[in-house]
């Protein structure tokens, strides 16, 4: 970072250790939630009376939460359900998006700009009200956050395809193969698709913490996942009620889900970063 | 600005509101299985369910359900609330109320924040100062709001401090000081939220107009670097500050409901919360749509703002 202090090739040396930051962190999560599927040193939802809400020490390395249940192991099993909520939001996301948007960037006319008044609408509620309202449908569990969270989602997921797809049809490859008498869902997903792939990728990225933090605000509000299984928000949630006594099982999920989210969201950034310089050098 | 210009603004949001009321109506009548069954669980009475299904008008189709709902709004009738048996709009204004005072102290503080240091980023951007205001914002973005608010109230209202009480409400006409304890926290963690992600799209909205041909001819003229920022950057940068502060309030709305609820306060987010995890239907509509309209009524505000700044936005 002390590198950052002119213009030219030091910035670019910083954006990329925010890519390589961002990677890292992202593994690193993934790293502890596979393993959480797997195997935990405590069973996470073992209760331990005599052992409860400790500090940190040899055998409860992140200390032990006001049930004596394993912090660690809480945070490893949960750490796989909220990051399976975070990567199955964004695929419902995208699989709604994609095909939405690329009709309407292809197709335009009456039908598009209906959708596209219907999305400004559904941009002006918070997407976690937005959530709220499909819970209500749904009701409450892991599952539901995971469907609740993607539709609200996909609105803005339409509105970023769309403009890049927009710009994409518009290009002289799109209109060779309509000239060549191509079928439309060729040139939508064969033609077009491909070229948009890097903005997709980026918006997805940042998605997936973004969605992290949904699904959590959701397990913490009493909506998401049910207790006593382990999330993220569930453990901020029924931390929060004994803080007073010992803050040890706050901070630990804090942290862990904070560090997640940047580095899905640093990722993202790194990512668009790195195509920007990339679609630069191109044009120079 | 003309006023085609205003008509055709008003119009769209009067055209979203629209949109946004029927799939708010879409998703609390689409339940799978019967509304009133999953209001009123298993174990309700034949009677009772006839009587609620009675109530709610769950025995009309759909359309003319709906139908019944959107005039009773547009005369202030919100429906009957299923769970505190009061009028959805009684029940919504002081909540209303409260929540409107948390939401202008947030934004103003933010903005007094952010906006200064968002422009000083984009104008050493790539410097030191640029790298740490934007490392602030990354961090201010990513971490979750359920995390800022308790780690707020461990550190102020907890041992050893103790110097804010960590949840409640007290009405500002039974003590005034009393009132200003209760919102500090809340506003805090609200603003450190905001100020974060508009800080960001400061930097970013200062650094495409340092970019534009304006700027350069202004700066091609041989004017003082001074006077081209003061006259040509900032003037459009404050253009576009307005537009992100309007659509942050969206973001705000949706820190709202889980700051209100970390910290007992009595707001429309809290309300919220309460009318989902009892499924008071009338309630949910009614709570959403009035979130919905404030959202819509701030990005009209900032298009007429932005039309009144910007000639040619305003004649379009």
């Amino acid at each position: 970072m002390s590198a950052a202090t002119a213009s030219g090739a030091a910035p670019r040396l910083f954006q990329d250790s925010y890519l390589v930051a961002g990677a890292s962190l992202t593994a690193i999560a993934i790293l502890i939630a596979g393993t959480g599927a797997l195997w935990t040193p405590y069973a996470p939802n073992a209760v331990d009376l005599l052992h409860r809400s400790q500090g940190p020490s040899v055998a409860h390395l992140f200390g032990t939460d006001q049930f004596g249940r394993d912090v660690l192991s809480r945070i490893m099993a949960g750490g796989w359900r909220s990051l399976t909520l975070g990567a199955a939001a964004m695929c419902l996301a995208l699989a709604i998006g994609i095909p939405v948007a690329l009709a309407g960037a292809y197709w335009r006319g009456l039908l598009d700009d209906i959708m596209m008044r219907v999305i400004d609408a559904l941009l002006s509620i918070p997407s976690l009200v937005f959530a709220l309202l499909i819970i209500v449908g749904l009701g409450s569990g892991h599952g539901q956050a995971i469907v609740a969270l993607g539709l609200a989602a996909a609105p803005r997921f339409v509105r970023v395809v769309r403009g890049t797809a927009l710009d994409a049809a518009s290009q002289d490859y799109v209109t060779a193969a309509k000239a060549r008498g191509e079928a439309a869902l060729y040139i939508q997903y064969r033609e077009i698709l491909p070229n948009i792939w890097p903005p997709i990728i980026v918006e997805a990225s940042i998605f997936v913490g973004f969605a992290l933090m949904g699904g959590a605000a959701l397990s913490y509000l009493g909506l998401g996942t049910q207790p006593p299984a382990a999330d993220w928000g569930v453990m901020v949630r029924d931390a929060q009620r004994y803080v007073f006594q010992s803050w040890w099982p706050l901070i630990a999920p804090s942290v862990t889900i904070s560090l997640a989210i940047i580095g899905f969201n640093l990722l993202g950034e790194g990512l668009r970063d790195r195509l920007h310089r990339i679609d630069g050098d191109a044009a120079s | 600005m003309s006023l085609a210009f205003l008509l055709r603004r008003l119009i769209y949001g009067v055209i979203s509101l629209f949109i946004l009321s029927l799939i708010i109506f879409c998703c609390t009548h689409l339940l799978p299985g019967d509304a009133a069954t999953a209001i009123l669980g298993e174990q309700a009475t034949p009677e009772a369910l006839a009587a609620l299904r009675e109530k709610l008008g769950l025995g009309q189709p759909l359309p003319a359900q709906y139908a019944a709902w959107i005039v009773g709004v547009g005369r202030g009738d919100f429906g009957i609330s299923t769970t505190l048996n009061q009028p959805v709009g009684a029940i919504i204004r002081l909540p209303f109320a409260h929540s409107m005072a948390l939401a202008p102290v947030t934004l103003l503080a933010a903005a007094a924040i952010a906006i200064p240091l968002g422009v000083l980023a984009a104008l050493r951007r790539g410097r030191r100062i640029d790298a740490a205001i934007l490392a602030g914002s990354y961090l201010g973005v990513s971490i979750p709001d359920f995390v800022v608010a308790p780690l707020l109230i461990m550190v102020f209202a907890g041992p050893p401090l103790q110097l804010l009480p960590s949840s409640g409400f007290v009405p500002f006409a039974d003590s005034p000081s009393g009132w200003i304890s209760h919102v500090v926290l809340p506003v805090t963690a609200l603003t450190t939220i905001l100020m974060a992600h508009l800080m960001r799209q400061t930097r970013s909205g200062m650094i495409e107009v340092l970019g534009s041909d304006y700027v350069r001819t202004a700066r091609l003229k041989g004017l003082p670097e001074r006077i081209v920022l003061r006259r040509h950057a900032l003037r459009n940068a404050l253009t576009t500050t307005i537009t992100i502060l309007a659509l942050d309030v969206g973001y705000l709305l949706g820190s709202i409901v889980i700051v209100e609820e970390i910290f007992a306060y009595p707001g429309l987010g809290r309300l919220v919360i309460y009318a989902v995890a009892n499924r008071d239907l009338p309630l949910i509509q009614g709570t959403t749509l009035v979130i919905g309209a404030v959202y819509v009524a701030a990005n009209l505000i900032a298009d007429v703002i932005h039309g009144a700044l910007n000639p040619r936005v305003g004649q379009g």
